[in-house]
């Protein structure tokens, strides 16, 4: 049963940053789609909640050919997922949308709630980081900018501290000759990752990889990237073998968790053929870029 | 009359209670609100086996806002049961006596003015335990060193232990058969749990009231043997307990029979003399709840050079859990599914219900028919392969024919099945594409396609309590019409059904049928949302009492119009005379005449059926002697999957569904139920199981228990093969539709499964593990199936 809580509700983003200053045994929700599972469960049992739901300022989709992607905290991922300008400048985004749970959460939950979350299993990290995205958070101390990358430091943990809240997520402009795809790997469809698995290509113009990331999804702590896979690959002419080969280092190098669902060995498993195939995806997708 | 002539019954109709389910209209059970009304909780044992050797109630009871607390001290210490025999007397107290022989059996129940305090009682209750060692392993359990849950039962004499039930039954000659066999296999199957998967949590408001009777809303799938148990159990006469309609949020076979908190709720409100609702937490539902059978199937079958099917002989093991429950029902159908659908000259069957220390089992949509079919069909492709047969020809080598007598009595009549199965290949370019899959099996390709079939055969409502159905049917003065019936609309649209039948025989339209539903106090008696009778039994029953209705006013019109009864005619509410058309008479003017005229006669129809109505009692469930149904359905069903052969993940492309239900009455709500049933069928084979750790369900809510949703659905497709029709002078059979299909999704995607990759599965659910490891031991030259 979830516990009695007291319901803050700030008109805006100073008046939110100045009430999460002030209450320390407070926790955000900005739609709930993670939290309420938890406190349903009894694991999180928070005095106050502070609902953000309503702070328009953080609410937005801006793109800027050089700046490239601003998205503000509380856009829902229903919101990403019909962006005419996000389908066009980085599709892999929609598609990976398109799969997160289903149409209601999609509505009612946020890219800066799910970031916030920390949860390894989570959809939007792994795309993200592969597309060298930063995260914005602050409190009413100040704001901070950091590489997504470096965000996530354990299992339903961030570099954020009491008082911070997700501000903003940028991603860079795609560099031409630029591929990315994300799939997860699950037995019902929208369900959250058993694993999965980003990839994102960058070529050259001589058409050697310029630059490459893999992160894997609930392969670990954190969306997990697989650095020696990834070294295999830089500046090299990409083909089906090197893709293979890298499946198989990334599987060794993630550290993932057995459940019920599935053990680690299969997992393992399952994440390198979806590097494998992910990277080639991207590498396609490079080749044809523009 | 040519079913084309019908207006109402045979067509797609919408259902009467959509817009009101889909504007939230409708009143559930945890809808229902009483002055002073009180929340209900249960204490439920954490231990799978144990003592009770004390329970204090004393600080749960001085806590304020606690009304009531009970335990079986304050109960009759009546015993109940799913089956209630001679030979298989009730074994199990509504509320626990002395002992637990489960994790999450009902030890003592609260009653208090909200839920906080209600949790807090329960947490105040002590209860002092002495645990005894469990058994979980049906096999397990049937070792003589196993610990022992129940004693034997007194008539089976085998060296087992924990033997709830057994049944045994034979025809022909086994070893006959086997010895001119040509060919003979062996195997053996299991299915996991798989829970029911409603959407509505159980859910009761009891209300004891001022002139001592108990009033009861409850999530149900018959209202009648809810109230049977229930005064049972709480020693009143059936009169005082009523139980009334409330809609109901699915039940697949999960909310038969008696269950814990119902009783609780009872006793807490005749206690404390106010009403008090329980509604189940979905963990509740997951850890203590009734779920399905994990049948084990040991089949063998001898077949001729050239396909013929000579012998079978079966042995099914169920895990019944702690209590009887429906587990000597489950390996009774077991035997039933074996032998329905295809002529087996000699077979012999022995199924054995054993208890452990899991939670009870209750039927689930099928009852025993996935298990049995998924064996059954995966064997017949084995044997096929080996015989150098396909699929098809060798499941129409063996079907039985219409006609054809099975060895309990019953006739299979105008059986579609060959139909269904040639129909069902044609459609689907059945043997083009088995034999496309073989040859892509050794390409390069590491995405696999694969095409299957499995069949069934299923029967259509059989006797047991309250065997007939009643129907009522009332003119109002405005020639409007009540419908007065038992019957519980769960889901399945049987109100729309009924409706179609009444609308068809009094030719007045759909909107001004009013059923008045479920109600033990005011509706006549009914068979219940379940054995897969309702259609057939209450809507037979429906018709028989509209047209008993329609005698009346058309007798009332003939006098009126000066004509004979056979000269008229009846039309959007109005009587002609047919050679003279305007000489006519409204319904309502017949309706008011017949009030003036005959005494206050106000119309009123009655109409009564039962299935098999020379047969005294049901079918035995120690010998299987004896006849089951009148009606048989079958179908045929083909999937079509592609598995992935890097990471073990099997998708279904489409399951195409050819079936004979006689003729549907409402093919939109047949169309829905095989829907329904394929993606119960996918979750079976694919996705789904309860996890159980030495009793306890681990995963138990829908994050962690995979139940394929609306995104999940398959490409579905539909043949009709229509055996059967509707006419107006006569009874109708129409045949089973809401249950059998489950086995045909599990059965073809497993073979399915084989066809695309060489992998026989032997187990379900399949996991993308088990396709990956299977695979790897095929490739070291091992035989590659997919088992335990």
């Amino acid at each position: 049963m979830i516990n009695d809580f007291h319901y803050l509700k700030p008109a805006s983003l100073k008046e939110a940053l100045a009430m999460y200053a002030e209450h320390d045994d407070c926790k955000v929700i900005c739609g709930g789609q993670s939290l309420l599972i938890v406190m349903r469960q009894g694991m999180v049992a928070p005095e106050y909640l502070l609902d953000i739901k309503h702070v328009k300022e953080l609410s937005y989709i801006k793109f800027d050919e050089k700046d490239g992607l601003r998205i503000g905290a509380t856009t829902t991922h229903r919101e990403i997922e019909k962006s005419d300008i996000i389908a066009k400048k980085y599709p892999v985004l929609v598609a990976m949308e398109e799969k997160l749970a289903s149409i209601q959460t999609r509505n009612w939950g946020t890219i800066g709630g799910n970031l916030a979350h920390a949860d390894p299993a989570g959809d939007p990290g792994p795309v993200l980081i592969a597309l060298n995205a930063e995260i914005k958070f602050g409190n009413s101390g100040g704001e901070k900018l950091v590489p997504l990358d470096e965000f996530f430091v354990d299992y339903f943990e961030t570099q954020m501290e009491q008082g911070d809240l997700v501000l903003e997520v940028h991603v860079p402009a795609p560099e031409p000759k630029f591929g990315c795809a994300y799939q997860k790997f699950n037995l019902l469809d929208s369900d959250m990752g058993i694993v999965a698995a980003a990839a994102s290509v960058t070529l050259n113009a001589d058409g050697t990889c310029k630059d490459v990331r893999i992160v894997l999804g609930n392969a670990g702590p954190i969306p997990l990237r697989v650095t020696k896979a990834e070294d295999l690959l830089k500046g090299k002419k990409l083909d089906d073998a090197l893709f293979a080969e890298a499946g198989t280092i990334a599987s060794e190098e993630c550290m993932p968790v057995a459940d019920i669902h599935a053990s680690e060995e299969h997992r393992r498993h399952v994440l390198g053929v979806l590097t494998k195939r992910m990277l080639k995806k991207a590498f396609e997708q490079a080749q044809t870029a523009a | 009359m040519n079913n084309n002539d019908l207006k109402y019954v045979g067509k797609p109709v919408p259902r009467k209670d959509g817009p009101l389910k889909a504007t939230g209209g409708a009143q559930y059970t945890v809808d229902i609100s009483l002055p002073g009304m009180l929340v209900g909780k249960v204490l439920r044992s954490p231990y799978p086996h144990a003592r009770i050797l004390n329970i204090d109630t004393s600080q749960a009871k001085k806590l304020p806002g606690v009304k009531a607390v009970v335990t079986s001290a304050d109960s009759l210490k009546v015993k109940h049961g799913f089956i209630d025999t001679p030979r298989y007397p009730a074994d199990q107290y509504p509320i626990a006596v002395d002992m637990v022989r489960h994790a999450g059996e009902e030890i003592a129940g609260v009653a208090a003015i909200d839920e906080d305090t209600a949790n807090e009682a329960l947490s105040l209750i002590h209860v002092e335990y002495e645990r005894l060692p469990a058994v979980f392993d049906p096999e397990e359990a049937m070792k003589l060193d196993a610990p022992e849950i129940h004693p034997n039962h007194p008539k089976v004499s085998d060296p087992y232990k924990n033997i709830g039930g057994k049944i045994e039954t034979a025809f022909g000659d086994i070893e006959k058969a086997f010895t001119g066999s040509y060919l003979i296999r062996e195997d053996k199957f299991y299915c996991q749990i798989r829970t029911h998967g409603y959407m509505e949590p159980q859910a009761t408001v009891a209300s004891w009231d001022h002139s001592s009777k108990l009033n009861v809303w409850t999530s149900s799938m018959g209202v009648f043997l809810k109230r049977a148990r229930l005064a049972r159990t709480l020693g009143l006469p059936f009169g005082s307990v009523r139980i009334l309609k409330t809609y109901v949020g699915g039940a697949f076979g999960g909310k038969i029979d008696l269950y814990g908190h119902e009783y609780i709720a009872s006793l807490l409100s005749m206690k404390c003399r106010l009403p008090v609702k329980i509604v189940y937490t979905r963990e509740e539902v997951f850890k203590a709840a009734r779920h399905g059978q994990p049948l084990i199937v040991e089949i063998k079958t001898g077949v001729k050079r050239d396909g013929t099917i000579l012998g079978q002989q079966i042995r099914t093991i169920n895990d019944s859990g702690a209590y009887r429950g429906s587990g000597v029902v489950a390996i009774f159908l077991a035997w039933g599914f074996a032998m329905a659908p295809y002529r087996i000259p000699s077979m012999q069957y022995e199924g054995y219900s054993v208890y452990t220390n899991n939670l009870v089992r209750a039927p689930q949509r099928g009852h025993g028919a996935p298990k049995m079919r998924f064996a059954a069909e995966s064997q017949f492709d084995v044997i096929a392969e080996e015989l150098g047969m396909d699929p098809i020809d060798f499941r129409l080598k063996n079907a039985r024919n219409p006609g054809d007598m099975l060895p309990n009595g019953d006739s299979v009549k105008n059986f579609g099945l060959k139909e269904c199965i040639a129909k069902v290949a044609e459609k689907t370019d059945f043997k083009a594409k088995y034999e496309a899959a073989l040859k892509e099996r050794h390409s390069g390709s590491t995405i696999k396609r694969g095409i299957g079939i499995g069949t069934t055969a299923y029967f259509s409502g059989s006797l047991v309590y309250p065997n007939s159905s009643t129907v009522i049917v009332r003119f109002n003065d405005d020639a409007s019409v009540s419908v007065m019936t038992g019957a519980l609309d769960i889901g399945q649209g049987c109100e729309t059904v009924i409706s179609q039948i009444v609308a068809e025989e009094l030719g007045v339209p759909l909107n001004e049928i009013h059923v008045h539903a479920a109600d033990t106090e005011t509706t006549p008696v009914d068979i219940g949302s379940w054995i897969s009778g309702l259609t057939y039994v209450t809507g037979n029953a429906a018709k028989k009492a509209a047209s008993h209705a329609m005698k009346k006013l058309l007798n009332v019109a003939a006098q009126e119009l000066g004509s004979e009864v056979q000269e008229l005619i009846a039309l959007d509410k109005t009587i002609f005379v047919g050679h003279s058309p305007d000489r006519k008479i409204s319904y309502g003017q017949a309706i008011a005449a017949s009030i003036a005229k005959n005494k206050g006669d106000c119309i009123i129809g009655e109409g009564h059926f039962r299935t098999m109505k020379d047969e005294v009692s049901p079918p035995s469930l120690s010998t299987a002697k004896g006849r089951w149904t009148e009606n048989y359905s079958n179908y045929a069903q083909v999937a079509e999957v592609e598995v992935d052969t890097e990471t073990g993940m099997v998708r279904i492309l489409k399951a195409t569904t050819a079936h004979d239900c006689g003729f549907p009455v409402n093919p939109v709500l047949v169309e829905g139920q095989i829907d329904g049933q394929v993606s119960m069928g996918q979750g079976h084979i694919l996705s789904e199981e309860l996890r159980v750790e030495d009793g306890c369900v681990i995963n138990p809510s829908f994050l962690e228990y995979k139940m394929p949703c609306a995104l999940d659905m398959v490409e579905t497709d539909y043949i009709d093969v229509i055996t059967e029709t509707y006419d107006k002078e006569h009874h109708y059979n129409t045949k089973e539709v809401g249950e059998g299909y489950v086995s045909g999704t599990v059965a073809s995607v497993a073979n399915a499964i084989y066809n695309a990759i060489g992998i026989r599965v032997k187990k379900t659910p399949v996991h993308p593990q088990d396709i990956i490891d299977a695979l790897e031991k095929h490739e070291h030259g091992g035989k590659g199936d997919l088992t335990r």
